[in-house]
């Protein structure tokens, strides 16, 4: 019989506890966008599935934590943007900006 | 969807640093109707996609929305040029002087009547004697606003060369700059856009939406 380690039993739980927060209150829903945000680009796949929830305010609040990760409102398309020319020089590779009105990571921009 | 586009997103991924700016709040536009009751729209706005060295000096520009397959290669275009060249101040001044004259010479970028019709639809609603109206015929022809059946903002074909044209002169005539230092000159000169927005608040009364409708 195969047994879960105790770090991964927290994991999950950890992650459920996520997945279902976008499901809460703001307060509880906030909190789990912020675990998501501080998870980066690994959150992605699960947010990607929570994107396509049934309830359309989990799926809002899945593409909220998507834009704050990869600057794109909705962003499941593989994209992680810069919020700054400033913070996209000096690397080896040429710069792609985008101008635009209102906020790239936010609805209605 | 132009930047959900694979192709698209792909290229970027593994030739760019991506980034974007706010040039201005997008612009609100809330119709007040009485009782309570109130009707908002987004009024959209235009994009540039600026195409920068990594000291950021712009090299390209591609103005205005377009298609993904328009935009891939807009996108493509500009790689090559760097690649070839590494853009350099000489290179980034030689190329798009050349492409002037070039589309100067066969007559590409200029009016069509198309785009001239699209500049009198915008031209009018622009110049309406309310505000209100003014902001209903840019929500309905907004790309993110509430749409319309006829295009009325300038996009490709035609729009993508005449917009273009106007770029390799814009570039084509002084050392590379910043996007900072080119943003007023392509939105409000040639995008024809003031960089303003936030939430403007209306009075229904002062509408005269069957004038726009009938447009």
């Amino acid at each position: 019989m195969r047994t879960i380690p105790a770090i991964g039993i927290l994991a999950l739980a950890a992650c459920g506890q996520r997945s279902g927060g976008l499901k809460g209150d703001e307060a509880t829903a906030n909190e789990a966008i912020r675990q998501y945000v501080e998870r980066g680009e690994a959150a992605i796949p699960e947010l990607k599935r929570a994107a396509a929830d049934e309830d359309p305010l989990v799926r809002r609040r899945a593409k909220r934590a998507i834009g704050r990760i990869t600057g794109q409102w909705g962003g499941e398309a593989g994209i992680v943007w810069k919020r700054s020319i400033a913070d996209a020089l000096g690397k080896d590779r040429p710069v792609i900006l985008l101008h635009l009105f209102g906020e790239f990571d936010k609805e209605f921009c | 969807m132009t930047f959900s586009d694979k192709r698209v997103v792909d290229l970027i991924n593994a030739s760019f640093i991506p980034a974007w700016e706010s040039v201005a709040p997008v612009s609100v536009a809330v119709f007040d109707l009485g009782d309570g009751r109130s009707v908002r729209g987004t009024m959209g706005g235009e994009i540039a996609l600026y195409f920068c060295r990594p000291d950021g000096k712009v090299f390209d520009i591609l103005p205005a929305l377009h298609s993904p397959h328009a935009t891939y290669w807009a996108i493509k275009n500009a790689l090559d040029f760097y690649a070839k060249t590494g853009a350099t101040d000489e290179a980034i001044v030689a190329h798009h002087r050349k492409r002037f004259g070039e589309m100067k010479a066969a007559g590409q970028g200029e009016l069509t009547p198309g785009i001239v019709r699209s500049k009198h639809v915008i031209g009018v609603r622009r110049g309406a004697s309310d505000r209100g109206t003014r902001a209903l015929g840019e929500m309905l022809g907004s790309k993110s606003g509430v749409g319309t059946p006829e295009p009325v903002t300038v996009v490709e074909p035609g729009g993508l060369d005449f917009y273009k044209r106007q770029i390799h002169e814009m570039l084509g005539g002084a050392k590379p700059r910043t996007p900072a230092e080119l943003k007023e000159t392509v939105f409000v000169k040639i995008l024809e856009m003031e960089l303003k927005g936030g939430e403007f608040k209306y009075d229904v009364d002062t509408l005269a939406p069957i004038d726009i409708l009938e447009d």
